[in-house]
């Protein structure tokens, strides 16, 4: 045992620069699982800390109002641990003389800490009773739009204007996305949430004594569906508007949502850069045994056992996982830092737990350990097989097959080059097949995660040129908290700059499907609506489906519902006492949220009314009109929101900022790794050469034209790894892509033609980067000693 | 015969080589090593040396400094009229590729390469200088007696075909120089003598200076003078009267 530790030191001595090599590419496997997985148990555990902590509702109810004292009744339901009630007010709020944003009022106890759904203080002080010109500011709305402590806010009440001082930025679970309905993107700068005083609330909005949302939390062992059936029956009088779960929360079901994206990520990066890597240490182990067929025939000969061979070329695979997975951990620990700060950032979680997780520095050794031992044990085991004097033979796999020239030069040798610089590297790779077809191999599997990379970036770009282009074809949309007429849609109409106007109905809507059940907004529009483009995937055309009264649902939905063109859904809304049918006609093909649409002719039956309402406005504005048309918007009496299109992309794109930030991440492993693999398997090419090409400088070849001929080697087995890799990459994204799709967004991957190029540009760059090593190693060849000694 | 050690320092243009006061000195670890030492030679245009001496003894060094695969530690190398002790990475690869014709003992043909495409490659090395090559390599392996065997790949020659394929491409290019290590080491007996028959042809009929390194005094005999190194001196230079022909020795 001492000697096989002593040879594999000496060996590691002797190809010190590709064992540090492949121990950095073990290192960077290792350091993806550490900062992948612990990133993401960091984030869930300031996820789930922040929401124990601030106490999240395990559901509430909005109701249309109802006295204080029935949260009393409520806090007397079985199984309810806590219950707070309060009144939630949606109004308008006046940023600057032209900016308007939505305001979101929400009466809070000066007296006390609330016992659901609590906030955290994280500046200024808190709010004092009876003061009703103080009010806490939600802190990602300060922090978009620069107020603070001092600052005063214009809210809109009754068609008054009333300010308010900012004494305290906050932060509560309910808003850490800041959104009113589950499946929306968050746009911070336009929906203000803030804190008020209850009975404050009550008093600007004419409300006395009234709470409209109980927030409830029930005790461990209660069954939850028990108890909201029996808050919603105490509530019941009082015309429930709707009831949301914990899961279903708009704020917690987006955190969730990314959460498992980030699993999912998790899951799969980590593994594809382990494989990566041990691939590599295969190739290169493999290669060593090749090298050292001499050796081992020696040590056989001279008694070495089948065991101990197989042990002293296990022992590279060793200590390359130990000294990689030791690196790695240590990288991982830091990266794992820095991107859960990005993500409580991105999230606007308020609390950051980042601890070592015993499991993952034992999960890094085991897998590193696991990943390299088996990747060291096919060629240990060859090296085992091996008889002395076969190994001691010359290799037969240095030879051409059968002694004829190469199939490309038999068929195409009359137009091919005749000068022997170019016909040596066509032949070298066709004599050591198996070597060329460890070259592909490492080209391609080092281009896996590079494709993978880039083809995220096109990815979300396609989705969104494809959302903001094809799908959402209007400039801004209003929402309207009543209904508004024919009148008012043909006023909005004439307005200087509105081009055109599509009013629509955006209905609440549980479907249940035969399995399950999906909550979301059903829009019922005209026929010839024009506002959202299509992409049916199966069922009827919009037009038709609009005409015959059905229901476009989006292929998520269907999924999930388990439907198809042709079945019926159960439609319940808060405006309707029985479940009211809706046929499946069409399934469309969406990207952003689950959108359903159904004709307005049927939503009369959704809301129980016997003509036509709109609650929405779809325009097309002149540009230079736009400002002017969102104010007179905001003017408009009810208007809940006017959501610009334009801003709407530029919050996308800022919430994909994150995509892009862990894409370079990527990138900047996928380089490393490309580098490493391609520098491995050259460098290994050129020293089983050694013999040869310090004979070929021996008789006067010069260096540059050695290079010529290596680079053309390299780039002929290039030319085959890289559509494999290109291929192999574009799978890896889809499947990747496939588990990420979730209901805020379906991923599909894309590729354009000219990332093809880039992808093709970078990974030949790499490759004649990583050729620099072994070329430079060339010229140092001592050629006395190289042309003495046996390949 | 014995000629004096130590000759009069000139260059005349009958001299193919000129050493003077030549060292080699190697560095192992912290320890020198005198490979050669204060060695002065003349060699003759047309002349078959022979060096002779033990194993470690200096005589594969001698010849790659020679050859300008390696550079001397001191003293002045002259081949074929030009100082190469000063010559750089460059000068020395086209004073390989011009003038110096080498055979190994392993022979070192390269794998991919039929016999008539290893010599082509020389030729096509020569070509590079802007020489159109005066032989093809057909003519030269029908001189070596290989006519039949042009696209045979190394590994399908014996191995006295394939030192005959290396020194049809030691003389493709019409060398100043040929310089053989051991070229008959790893042959038998009568591969051996083939090839040494061969080398002989060569220098007869071509006027090529021939410099072989061997250990093995009956093959030395075939020289027209054997160099006998001695721990990285020259010991002596001895002039065989009666060059023994190549199918006369036996060892």
């Amino acid at each position: 045992m001492r000697m096989s530790l002593l040879k594999t030191w000496r060996d590691f001595k002797v190809r010190k620069a590709q064992f540090s090599a492949l121990i950095i590419l073990v290192a960077l496997g290792i350091a993806s699982y550490v900062a992948f997985i612990t990133s993401y148990n960091n984030l869930n555990a300031s996820a789930d800390f922040a929401n124990e902590q601030l106490k999240l509702a395990d559901f509430t109810v909005r109701i249309i109002g109802a006295p204080r004292g029935v949260v009393e009744k409520v806090r007397h339901v079985n199984g309810v641990r806590a219950v707070e009630g309060r009144l939630i007010v949606d109004t308008g709020l006046d940023l600057t003389e032209e900016d308007q944003a939505q305001a979101r009022i929400i009466g809070i106890p000066a007296d006390r800490e609330l016992a659901v759904n609590d906030i955290i203080l994280l500046e200024g002080s808190p709010i004092q009773k009876g003061d009703s010109r103080t009010c806490l500011l939600q802190n990602k709305f300060a922090e978009e739009t620069g107020k603070g402590i001092g600052d005063t806010l214009t809210i809109r009440v009754s068609g008054e204007k009333k300010i308010l001082r900012i004494s305290g930025i906050a932060a509560s679970p309910e808003y850490f996305f800041a959104m009113r309905q589950k499946g929306e993107i968050p746009i911070p700068k336009e929906f203000a949430v803030i804190f008020m005083e209850q009975r404050e609330v009550e008093k600007f909005f004419g409300r006395p004594s009234t709470y409209n949302d109980f927030a409830v939390r029930v005790i461990d062992v209660a069954d939850r569906s028990l108890v909201i059936d029996k808050v919603e029956d105490v509530l019941e009088p009082y015309r429930i508007v709707e009831t949301v779960k914990r899961e279903d929360q708009p704020s917690n079901f987006s955190l969730r949502e990314e959460i498992k994206q980030n699993e999912q990520i998790a899951n799969t990066m980590p593994t594809l850069i382990l494989f990566i890597s041990a691939l590599a240490l295969y190739i290169a182990l493999s290669r060593l045994v090749q090298s050292q067929r001499g050796e081992i025939g020696l040590a056989k000969a001279l008694g070495y056992s089948d065991g101990q061979i197989l042990v002293q070329y296990l022992l590279f695979a060793l200590f390359i996982a130990l000294a990689g997975s030791g690196l790695g951990i240590v990288l991982g620990q830091y990266m794992a830092k820095a991107i859960t700060q990005m993500y409580i950032d991105l999230l606007n979680i308020p609390i950051l737990k980042h601890q070592l997780y015993p499991e993952v520095i034992i999960g890094a050794v085991v897998l590193s350990t696991v990943f390299c031992l088996l990747a060291g044990l096919v060629p240990a085991l060859a090296s085992a097989r091996l008889l002395p004097v076969q190994a001691m033979r010359f290799d037969p796999n240095l030879t051409l097959t059968k002694g004829r020239v190469t199939l490309i030069e038999r068929l195409f040798g009359w137009i091919l080059p005749s000068t022997l610089t170019f016909r040596m590297p066509i032949r070298n790779i066709s004599r050591a097949r198996k070597r060329s077809a460890y070259t592909v191999i490492g080209i391609a599997f080092s281009l896996i995660l590079t494709v993978a990379t880039w083809s995220m970036f096109d990815s979300i770009d396609y989705m969104m040129k494809r959302q903001f282009d094809e799908i959402e074809r209007y400039d801004m949309v209003a929402v309207f908290g009543r209904e508004i007429t024919n009148a008012q849609v043909l006023t909005v109409d004439k307005w200087k700059g509105v081009e055109n106007v599509q009013p629509a109905l955006q209905v609440p809507v549980m479907l249940e499907g035969p399995g399950t059940q999906h909550e979301g907004i059903v829009t019922a529009v005209w026929p010839d609506a024009s506002f959202h483009g299509f992409t049916i995937i199966e069922g009827e055309d919009f037009a038709t489906v609009f005409k015959k009264n059905g229901l476009i649902i989006p292929e998520g939905i269907a999924k999930k519902l388990e439907v198809e063109v042709g079945d019926i859904l159960m439609a319940d809304t808060p405006f309707i006492d029985e479940k009211e049918a809706l046929k499946v006609m069409a399934v469309s093909d969406e990207q952003l949220g689950t959108p359903m649409f159904t004709s307005l002719e049927q939503s009369k039956k959704l809301i129980r009314s016997g003509t036509i309402v709109y609650n929405s406005l779809y325009l097309d504005v002149d540009q230079r009109w736009e400002k002017n048309v969102e104010e007179q918007l905001h003017d408009l009496p009810g208007i809940i929101q006017v959501q610009m299109i334009s801003t709407f992309k530029a919050v996308f794109e800022d919430y994909m900022a994150f995509m892009y930030f862990f894409g370079a991440v990527l990138f900047g492993f996928a380089f490393a790794m490309a580098f490493i693999v391609i520098y491995n398997t050259f460098t290994a090419n050129v020293i089983e050469r050694t013999r040869e090409i310090a004979t070929m400088m021996t008789i006067g070849e010069d260096r540059s034209h050695l290079a010529l001929m290596i680079t053309l080697e390299n780039l002929i087995l290039a030319m085959v790894g890289i559509p494999f890799g290109i291929y192999l990459g574009i799978e890896a994204m889809s499947a990747m892509f496939e588990s990420m799709t979730s209901e805020a967004y379906t991923l599909k991957a894309a590729l354009y033609v000219q990332s093809y190029f880039g992808i093709i540009g970078s990974i030949m760059i790499i490759l004649l980067l990583s050729e620099i090593p072994p070329i430079l190693r060339i010229f140092r060849i001592n050629l006395a000693e190289a042309i003495k000694t046996l390949d | 015969m014995k000629a004096p050690v130590t000759q009069q320092a000139t260059t005349t243009t009958d001299n193919i080589a000129v050493l003077r006061d030549v060292y080699k000195t190697y560095q192992m670890g912290e320890v020198e090593i005198h490979a050669l030492r204060e060695v002065d030679l003349e060699i003759r245009r047309g002349e078959f040396i022979a060096i002779l001496g033990p194993s470690g003894s200096g005589k594969t060094t001698l010849l790659n400094l020679l050859g300008g695969i390696d550079t001397p530690s001191r003293g002045s190398i002259v081949i074929d009229g030009q100082d190469i002790s000063g010559f750089n990475r460059k000068q020395l690869t086209i004073l390989r590729r011009e003038k110096i014709g080498f055979i190994f003992q392993f022979f070192n043909l390269i794998p991919t390469l039929t016999a008539k495409e290893n010599v082509e490659y020389a030729l096509e090395l020569e070509a590079r200088q802007g020489v159109k090559p005066k032989r093809d390599a057909a003519t030269l392996l029908d001189m070596v007696g290989l006519k039949e065997r042009l696209d045979h790949f190394p590994f399908q020659l014996s191995g006295g075909e394939q030192q005959r394929v290396a020194v049809a491409r030691a003389i493709a290019k019409e060398p100043a120089l040929i310089l053989g290590d051991e070229p008959t080491g790893n042959l038998d007996f009568r591969m051996g003598k083939l090839v040494l028959k061969t080398l002989k042809e060569v220098n007869v009929a071509e006027g090529t200076t021939c410099i072989i390194v061997t250990h093995n005094m009956p093959i030395a005999q075939i020289a027209d003078r054997i160099i006998h190194i001695r721990d990285g001196e020259v010991a002596e230079i001895e002039t065989v009267e009666n060059p023994v022909p190549p199918e006369d020795v036996s060892w």
